[in-house]
């Protein structure tokens, strides 16, 4: 295989990778950040810690006990064996369920700020126009915290797309499977290729650099046209 | 809810499209590898470049799908022990073969070495007249980690056979692994390093090296991973970095051939005497 196919091949594995953990993300962290806003409990302290946890915990740290949980000889590693018939450790679905822990506090904690700012009474208006607690979520919760939806996706899909030190120890850098960009980076330098490396951290930069760009001009977009329905 | 419906729609449409794409895609770029079942070959991030360039003349190499995965020889080795998909390990020393023997994680009898490092003193910012340089240097010094990575152990036992370890001692900038140490010569950051000659010579710089004679032997390793389904074709790769004409190869390269070595050692006599 040429440098460049391998590249290729590692650039789709990368934006897989970002994008089923960003959805999984969404999906788990939404509740999470939630209850969290919600609830009021002074062990809340304790479990807003360990949701920050992965921001403090150097990544090879979390790589290394992932390593350890996902191996064919420990527990959730059989489990997950015998669930689905293949081993966990050095698959896409570890270096998705890593990049879930890592990349936590980057969505939930934006939500859980966008919810804790969010005042009760639109809420409570809604209940006593009959709408149920679904539909009070996404005709009255989701268009209010919009921008902060956004911002958390874009956080947790660019954090996992630079995510380097979880995914070199639970993936084994296996090509189209768990071998992502950043890893391909480190390969090409190792291998003294530094005009592959140079190219691959130049598009890297740009493509980061504009998705996260085309992200916040969404947010503002979104932000000014929520001031101007306040306005009328 | 109707209207909750559409908006969802709106929302989960361009995602799915998104999805499709990827599958498609990722699906495509598979179609190759997938024809044969991949023969997956952990390598020493310091063998990675080397390895390329022998199997570049493997007899049957089309009808075989290699795929290379360099990292560290710790890395590779703790995930081995984790159950790693690998069918050839090439160490970058005797330890972690060694280790993993013991382990019961190897065919048996496949252990072997396979090529001896030589590390070399370079400096990026000038040219060095020979290892007397370092006789009145008080600056900082690169090297490898003595206590984790070979190339560094090496050095520690060079510079304390040329007299020089307690002069350098509080000056040295050790790297996490060879490679690295490198990379802080090269970029001038240290002005003098201790780095692996085969570092040098792939990238045609030039060095003092090092004469065998002042380290123990730094004796690269191969294995063949228990779980492999490809045993044979795993012995096949071994026997063919192991032939005459690669060995000859791998001089070029900056490694030592394996079969170099009992000279070293009747050298290491030699000197032993002499002190």
């Amino acid at each position: 295989m040429t440098d460049i196919s391998a590249d290729l091949l590692a650039l789709i594995t990368t934006l897989k990778m970002a994008a089923v953990t960003t959805v999984i993300l969404l999906i788990i962290g939404t509740p999470m950040a939630w209850y969290l806003a919600k609830w009021q409990s002074r062990f809340k302290v304790f479990f807003e810690a360990v949701v920050a946890l992965p921001l403090v915990l150097p990544p090879t740290v979390l790589g290394f006990y992932l390593l350890l949980a996902f191996s064919p000889t420990s527990l959730p590693g059989q489990l997950w064996q015998s669930a689905t018939g293949s081993q966990l450790a050095f698959s896409f679905s570890a270096i998705v369920i890593g990049s879930v822990l890592y990349s936590l506090p980057f969505v939930v904690q934006p939500l859980q700020k966008a919810f804790e700012q969010l005042g009760d009474h639109h809420l409570e208006a809604a209940a006593m126009l009959g709408a149920g607690p679904i539909d009070r979520f996404f005709s009255v919760v989701l268009p209010l915290t919009k921008a902060s939806f956004i911002t958390a996706t874009a956080l947790g899909f660019a954090h996992t797309v630079g995510e380097f030190g979880v995914v070199l120890m639970i993936g084994g850098n296996i090509p189209g499977e768990t071998r992502v960009l950043s890893i391909a980076l480190f390969d090409h330098v190792e291998a003294f290729n530094y005009a592959n490396a140079h190219l691959l951290s130049a598009g890297l930069l740009i493509a980061s650099l504009i998705l996260l760009s085309l992200v916040y001009l969404l947010g503002n977009n979104f932000n000014k046209k929520q001031q101007g329905t306040v306005k009328l | 809810m109707p209207k909750l419906i559409q908006k969802l729609r709106q929302k989960l449409l361009p995602l799915c499209i998104i999805w499709l794409a990827l599958q498609a895609s990722h699906a495509c770029a598979l179609d190759k590898p997938k024809q044969t079942k991949p023969l997956r070959i952990a390598v020493a991030a310091n063998f990675a470049p080397a390895l390329k360039i022998l199997l570049a003349n493997l007899p049957n190499k089309d009808a075989i799908n290699v795929q290379m995965i360099s990292a560290a020889t710790g890395t590779l080795y703790l995930q081995i022990k984790h159950g790693a998909p690998f069918d050839l390990f090439l160490s970058a020393d005797s330890m972690r073969p060694e280790l993993l023997e013991q382990e019961k994680l190897i065919i048996a009898d496949s252990r072997k070495t396979y090529a001896y490092g030589q590390i070399a003193l370079w400096s990026a910012t000038r040219a060095l007249s020979g290892l007397s340089e370092l006789n009145h240097y008080s600056g900082k010094l690169a090297i490898a980690n003595p206590d984790t990575a070979p190339y560094g152990k090496a050095a520690q036992q060079a510079l304390t056979k040329l007299s020089l370890w307690p002069q350098v001692q509080n000056n040295l900038i050790t790297g996490m692994n060879i490679n690295q140490t490198f990379q802080q010569v090269r970029s001038q950051a240290v002005p003098f390093g201790i780095v692996a000659y085969s570092q040098l010579a792939m990238n045609k710089y030039q060095g003092i090296i090092i004469p065998p004679e002042y380290y123990q032997p730094i004796s690269q390793q191969l294995v063949i991973i228990k779980s492999s389904q490809q045993v044979k074709l795993a012995q096949q790769i071994s026997d063919f970095i192991l032939q005459e004409d690669n060995q000859e190869k791998l001089v070029q390269l900056g490694y030592l051939p394996i079969k170099s070595i009992p000279l070293i050692e009747k050298n290491n006599q030699v000197n032993t005497q002499y002190d």
